[in-house]
């Protein structure tokens, strides 16, 4: 069991093979701290005193 | 005034403000809980941007868009813990920007959808929500490659 809600299950072992069922809804929430991770990332970079370039200001006009 | 105060940024230069312009974020930023301080500037050389200047890290501003500049039908519910922690009663006096990251490359700018800035003009009471619900992305691109 990994989390709540996914599963790991060996199906069969043969001789040189293992057969593995994986049980996991279709979309998996990714964790918050990793989500929260990409947040402070993302705030550090824009933080950084970058000037505005005259190019992007036209292209947001 | 008496009680006009002065700063030295790095990316405005000098700011006259006064106690009652700062906006505080009583959490903090993600990645910068120390700093609770911030100016909100605009101007017209950096129309439709406007910046939070903090006020105790010189250094620091990040740019911001309205999230209409890149999705008109944005929306999401503030959750009610930070209604109550931005004192937020009626919706018209919440103003949402949300943070660009400006690169060197104009292209490759991106907005953060995910974690908006919202802003109580009545109390300057400001929070970064972190919408953990939604599908909104952490770095949309601003601006369509142009074909």
């Amino acid at each position: 069991m990994i989390g709540d809600d996914v599963t790991i299950k060996i199906l069969s072992v043969d001789r040189d093979q293992v057969r593995v069922g994986i049980a996991a809804p279709r979309e998996i929430p990714v964790h918050r701290e990793e989500v929260y991770k990409s947040i402070v990332e993302q705030n550090k970079r824009a933080s950084r005193p970058v000037a505005l370039s005259p190019e992007l200001l036209s292209r947001l006009k | 005034m008496a009680d006009t105060q002065t700063l030295q940024t790095t990316r405005f230069g000098q700011i006259d403000y006064r106690d009652k312009d700062v906006v505080e974020f009583s959490e903090g930023m993600p990645g910068f809980a120390q700093l609770k301080r911030f100016l909100l500037i605009e101007g017209p050389d950096y129309q439709p941007f406007k910046f939070l200047q903090s006020v105790q890290e010189p250094s620091i501003s990040f740019p911001l868009l309205t999230p209409q500049t890149v999705d008109s039908d944005y929306h999401f519910e503030l959750p009610k813990k930070e209604r109550r922690a931005l004192e937020l009663e009626r919706p018209e006096d919440a103003v949402v920007l949300c943070i660009v990251t400006i690169d060197e490359d104009p292209s490759k700018a991106t907005i953060n959808l995910f974690a908006p800035v919202v802003i109580n003009l009545q109390t300057r009471r400001a929070s970064q929500v972190i919408l953990f619900n939604s599908s909104h992305p952490v770095a949309a691109p601003l601006v369509r490659e142009t074909a």
